[in-house]
């Protein structure tokens, strides 16, 4: 997964992770695991994938299954940038 | 060994969510009521203030599939409300607003707004939101768990910010349970102030109130004696 590193990066600075964002494994949980992933924040990591990749996500696409692993988020951006 | 070690991790994020002072409240609720088989009761409430903001929460194209309406109680999708249907008549009855959220035509939410005094019904106790003429009172926002992830939560709140605008209320005052570390960080993603706290002891018909907002201590024998909580958002400024 070559984008990894910069969904990570996204995922830190819109959640402010701080020092957590070195925790973040592409298995790891995000939903249920991380308090500040709330639906406002969903918001805002969408916005911030779309800006910094060039994408565009639907509402329909934004799933508990897209969102729960930072594995399954950046596979999520790999096959919309393949898209 | 995994149940011990489940245990462990429970506690130590609601430690970190919620301080030892709620953590410590929370394991005596659950004692306390345990060995009284619920006539004792222990209920921590934080009061906020969010401010009605000019913008809306969600981007223009977000949540378009998401259709609120404001209902009354003859409304049939009340029989889909995860509530009482006695707490949904009294709510009515107090005059509260409903707005309800469908997503193709599927209830997925709800959130309860009140221009005025809110009468508690999880305890004894009666709200006053204030000024009357630019403060409001939100409670009770449920969103369905499969549509927690969506837009459904954002949605709802910039159709009822849009009813506060439209009636020129500039704050909404709520109370959540301390013990709601998801309502709190949810709250204060949308700005929340402050106001006080109460803890409210129920022991069989007693209620024992004790709060850092006046009037600091009630003490209750029966239902219609309750302790009054003036929310004033005067010194909050103008949003």
């Amino acid at each position: 997964m070559q984008h990894l590193e910069e969904v990570r990066n996204i995922l830190s600075d819109v959640l402010s992770l701080g020092e957590r964002k070195n925790q973040l494994k592409t298995d790891s949980i995000l939903l249920g695991n991380i308090p500040e992933l709330d639906s406002m924040a969903v918001v805002n990591v969408i916005t911030a994938l779309e800006d910094h990749f060039g994408i565009t996500v639907d509402d329909d696409e934004i799933s508990a299954e897209t969102f729960e692993t930072l594995g399954s988020l950046t596979r999520f951006v790999e096959q919309k940038l393949a898209g | 060994m995994a149940a011990i070690a489940r245990w462990k991790t429970a506690l130590s994020q609601m430690l970190q969510q919620w301080g030892w002072f709620n953590l410590g409240l929370f394991i005596l609720n659950k004692f306390i009521a345990t060995l009284s088989k619920g006539s004792w009761r222990i209920y921590r409430y934080h009061f906020v203030a969010q401010p009605v903001p000019a913008e809306a929460l969600l981007p223009p194209r977000r949540g378009r599939n998401i259709e609120i309406r404001l209902i009354d109680e003859q409304d049939e999708v009340i029989g889909q409300f995860p509530r009482p249907a006695e707490a949904i008549k009294e709510r009515f009855r107090q005059g509260a607003k409903c707005l309800v959220a469908f997503k193709e035509g599927q209830f997925v939410g709800f959130l309860w707004l009140l221009l005025g005094s809110y009468q508690e019904d999880e305890v004894r106790a009666l709200y006053t939101p204030l000024p009357k003429e630019r403060t409001a009172w939100d409670f009770d926002v449920y969103v369905e768990p499969e549509s927690r992830l969506g837009f459904t939560f954002l949605r709802l709140w910039d159709e009822a910010n849009h009813f506060l605008k439209h009636h020129d209320i500039s704050w909404s005052c709520s109370r959540i349970s301390a013990f709601n570390a998801g309502s709190l960080s949810a709250h204060a993603r949308l700005g929340t102030v402050r106001l006080g706290s109460a803890i409210f002891f129920y022991a069989g018909r007693w209620q024992v109130t004790l709060a850092s907002l006046s009037p600091y201590f009630h003490l209750s024998s029966y239902p219609g004696s309750f302790p009054e909580f003036r929310l004033d958002t005067r010194k909050l400024g103008k949003t």
